[in-house]
């Protein structure tokens, strides 16, 4: 049935020979949907994301038997079912506007994508049933956990098809395919759906849906942490602010490479898009954005190191914190660095323009990648801090039995294996679909070198490890990940860019693989390190400076802020067009928002945004489960 | 001689602090100076290290270009950069010292003596500061409101969007044979040098016999942050059409370069195609998908 309403569409649809743009009681339309698109993203980002932890939270407590993730978990799904129903209703809303405002876009849009929209709002019952099913039967099936469980699979699965469907449109605005030059629908709705940004777009936006809703729940708890007055609800929450800022932190790791990937797609697309992206109207959002990620990473690092009071024996790694602050400023600073700089008539005369001789090259990809892995590691080796910050008296790897042996010996082989699968995939690169001469195969073969040094570094990590030299084998493997990741490949990067430049992406999957594996394998050799070890106490929950909190708060505004200036740039890229080449706005009001206009928009998109979203939770609050200590009083 | 403890002048009880929501943790007293507590002076440190950091930006930085080569001069750190970079140091430094209850306490005692300390026991150093409260705050409005010649500082961007009608053109001389496409560069660096040279230079570097009398220098095309982060319409566009065929908002009153508006199409190609050759540079790519 699909397929015949995909054919109908294939046949009836064609670009509007008049655009037709109507005003919203005298207001811009463009702003008008502006505000009511991000307004949805951002609550529909929550939807989203939190069910995705929330079911891992649920797994974590059923195999440890730890109550509290249980109750963790319920309390996340709590605060989804009160931002549910708002974020189907912005939906609405935003269709009607979409509608009213634009018709004519509208109804083209509505031909090339119909089939779609009815499997969307079918797939939209479908997860309102399960969301309320998964949340309504936790008490119920407390015996059944599997089936529960499941329930809220199928809760992810129906998210997860919904927003891969509403990504289709998105990005179909951006890269359309399936028009010919008379302006004729003449594809499928499947094939304007997995149009050529869509999977990065959805990559891009799943992995930032779990970035956002871990910082919005770590901010819940914090407002919950900074209002309680027993010291278990304290405790409570501190541990869940803990845990949303992990869970924030640990998807923000791989996001900076999941938003290059959408950006060089968008390159590939359009050379013209991405030029403007990065190097025309949009570049100074992009030093936004740089400021606005890197605050995401240091204030999430301060949040760890702060935290570090609450756990005995954490004194030990104080000394570490200074050295990873100054890289991770550093590391910011660079990462925040324009090419071209405001300067002063006078400035601009001593250095002959804009673009300093050594600041300038502080601007460039090549730098900001380097830097950005460097960031990663850094937040990384926070985390590992953290994890063993209470424990002693390791046992030795060699005391620990073949289990120990089989997780070090099978992280090691497949961080390997993955290396060499990518320097084979390397040396057989089709060099003429890169729009590459046959010599430049010797920049290939570089590349594929720099993959060399890790891998015998992964080797010996693993042995070290087995004869019970783990730190000094995560010590060595961490060095040499920085040395190559950040020093070896950001200053290839530079020679790439110039020589043999399509092989840019290479770098940055090169890179991201290196560092991936890392953190894997030195997870892995922690846990076996770790594994039995004393404790020198348990962690102080609930005893924690109040600045922590206001960093979890902050963290939560930030990363508002950066979904709302990513929303201007994703759809800014179109410039004066509805759909990209394809249809064009021919309104008056079609010109590219400046960046004041922005700031208003999206800070007031934010202030809306956190005032709702605080009101739903007090809501939630409501009929929410009692605080332990009501409990604990109940008891006689 | 020890030092008396900072009081509360309304009670006169020992001024404290203690971090909110720490719970029954005891208040740390912040009175007792670091020096006669033996403990490490941070608020001195956090100071000496923030002056480094600016004394390294203002009088280190410029001469890295000059070791690097890619300037003759040593060239300024614009203060855009050193207010950036200090921003950084600041929220680095306040971060480091906020992270640790102690090291918090330690880097606020300077700070809560001296605004805490009776009316009394004022010395030299917060005589100093009081006094330069008023003065650098007068000097800051000064700044503000006093006239200037000097245009403010702009906004600029690397490559400001380039017309639709240039997006979809290609190079016709790239896909010719080998020796044509050759004899097409050849003739491409024979109209460079007659005229692309005199501002940019033999080697594409920026350094032509007239660069210096221009405000602001021709851009070096061997920088790989230039030619080789484009595409070659984007270069044939700069070259038609000039500063002046830059949109308002790529600041086009920034640029002395005409439009050569004499030269063919086919020749401003051959042009491109010698810039880039010149620079030994390579036009960006369109890429494929990935593997």
């Amino acid at each position: 049935m699909l397929s015949t309403l995909a054919a109908l569409a294939a046949q009836s649809a064609s670009v509007p020979a008049v655009d037709e743009v109507r005003t919203f009681l005298g207001w811009n339309p463009r702003s008008v949907v502006w505000f009511v698109a991000q307004l949805h993203l951002l609550f529909a980002a929550f939807v989203l994301g939190v069910p995705i932890f929330a079911v891992i939270v649920e797994f974590i407590g059923w195999r440890t038997g730890d109550q509290r993730y249980d109750r963790l978990a319920h309390e996340f799904t709590k605060l989804l079912s009160a931002a549910f129903a708002t974020t189907a209703a912005l939906g609405g809303l935003m269709a009607f506007v979409l509608f009213g405002l634009y018709p004519a876009f509208a109804g083209f849009f509505v031909r090339v994508f119909a089939p779609s929209m009815y499997g969307y709002a079918g797939l939209f019952f479908v997860e309102t049933a399960l969301l309320y099913l998964y949340y309504n039967s936790w008490d119920r099936l407390q015996n059944r956990k599997l089936l529960h469980l499941s329930l809220g699979i199928l809760l992810n699965v129906a998210g997860t098809a919904i927003v891969f469907i509403a990504n289709g449109w998105t990005s179909y605005m951006m890269s359309p395919v399936g028009v010919d030059a008379s302006g004729a629908f003449t594809g499928t709705t499947s094939a304007a759906i997995a149009n050529p940004l869509w999977m990065p777009l959805n990559i891009h936006r799943i992995i930032g849906n779990i970035t956002f809703g871990g910082f919005v729940v770590g901010a819940y708890a914090a407002v919950r942490y900074l209002a309680a007055r027993t010291p278990e609800d304290r405790a409570h929450y501190d541990w869940m602010g803990y845990v949303g800022n992990f869970i924030g932190l640990g998807a923000l790791i791989p996001l900076p490479f999941a938003g290059y990937y959408l950006g060089r797609e968008m390159y590939t697309v359009s050379p013209v898009m991405g030029n403007n992206m990065m190097g025309g109207d949009f570049s100074w959002a992009f030093i936004l954005q740089a400021l606005l990620v890197g605050l995401l990473f240091i204030v999430g690092n301060y949040y760890l190191w702060t935290g570090l009071s609450r756990i005995p024996g954490a004194e030990r790694y104080q000394k570490y914190v200074k050295y990873l602050n100054v890289i991770l400023v550093v590391c910011v600073a660079v990462w925040l660095t324009p090419r071209n700089l405001p300067v002063t008539s006078e400035e601009q005369l001593a250095i002959g323009g804009q673009v300093h001789p050594f600041i300038g090259y502080l601007g460039l990809m090549a730098a900001k990648n380097a830097v950005i892995n460097f960031i990663i590691l850094a937040t990384f080796a926070s985390l590992l801090l953290y994890r063993r910050a209470n424990k002693t008296d390791l046992v030795p790897v060699s005391q620990q039995g073949r289990s120990a042996r089989v997780v070090l010996i099978s992280v090691g082989a497949a961080a390997v294996l993955l290396l060499a699968w990518y320097v084979a995939v390397l040396l057989r690169l089709d060099l003429k679909a890169y729009n590459l001469e046959p010599e430049k195969i010797v920049y290939v073969r570089l590349l594929a070198l720099t993959v060399a040094l890790p891998m015998i570094a992964a080797v010996a990590a693993v042995v070290l490890a087995l004869r019970d030299r783990g730190k000094l084998a995560q010590t060595i493997y961490f060095l040499v990940v920085v040395i190559d990741c950040v020093g070896v490949l950001g200053a290839y990067g530079f020679v790439v860019m110039t020589s043999a430049n399509p092989l840019l992406r290479q770098i940055a999957v090169v890179q991201w693989l290196i560092l991936m594996t890392a953190l894997l394998l030195i997870t892995a050799i922690d846990v076996v390190l770790f594994h039995g070890a004393q404790s020198l106490g348990q962690i102080r929950w609930g005893e924690v400076p109040a600045t922590t909190q206001y960093a979890l708060l902050a963290l939560c505004v930030d990363i508002v802020l950066t979904m709302g200036l990513m929303g201007y740039v994703r759809s800014g890229l179109r410039e004066d067009w509805h759909i990209y080449g394809v249809m064009r706005d021919t309104s008056q009001w079609a010109f590219t928002p400046s960046y004041s206009q922005m700031a208003r928009m999206v800070g007031g998109i934010t202030l809306v945004f956190l005032t709702a979203v605080t009101f739903l939770f007090w809501l939630a609050g409501l009929t929410g489960t009692k605080p332990a200590n009501a409990k604990a009083r109940e008891t006689p | 001689m020890t030092a008396s403890p900072a009081r509360d002048p309304s009670s006169n009880r020992e001024l404290s602090f203690q971090q909110p929501g720490t719970g029954s943790d005891p208040p740390v007293p912040l009175s007792g100076r670091a020096e006669e507590t033996g403990e490490p002076r941070v608020f001195l440190w956090t100071v000496l290290t923030l002056l480094a950091v600016y004394a390294s930006l203002r009088f280190v930085v410029p001469w890295i270009s000059l070791w690097l080569g890619t300037s003759q001069i040593p060239v300024p750190v614009p203060r855009f950069a050193i207010g950036l970079y200090m921003l950084c140091a600041v929220i680095g430094a306040l971060v480091y010292v906020n992270s640790d209850a102690r090291r918090w306490r330690l880097f606020l005692g300077p700070v809560v003596r001296l605004f805490a300390l009776p009316r009394e026991r004022i010395r030299w150093p917060q005589a100093v500061v009081f006094g330069a409260i008023p003065l650098v705050i007068g000097a800051l409005a000064w700044n503000r409101v006093m006239p200037s010649s000097q245009p403010p500082a702009q906004l600029r961007m690397q490559h400001p969007t380039m017309p639709q009608k240039y997006v979809s053109l290609e190079n016709p001389f790239r896909k010719l044979p080998e020796a044509e496409r050759q004899k097409a560069e050849a003739e491409g660096v024979i109209l460079y040098q007659k005229n692309c040279r005199p501002c940019h230079g033999t080697s594409a570097d920026g350094n032509g016999p007239l660069a210096r009398g221009l405000r602001l220098r021709p851009v070096n095309f061997t920088d790989p942050g230039t030619i080789a982060t484009v595409v070659e319409p984007y270069v044939f566009w700069r070259v038609k059409e000039g500063g002046i065929g830059l949109p308002a908002i790529g600041t086009p009153w920034e640029s002395a370069m005409p439009a050569w508006s004499d030269l063919t199409d086919d020749e401003i190609w051959k042009v491109v195609m010698a810039t880039y050759a010149l620079a030994g540079k390579e036009p960006r790519k369109p890429e494929g998908a990935s593997p």
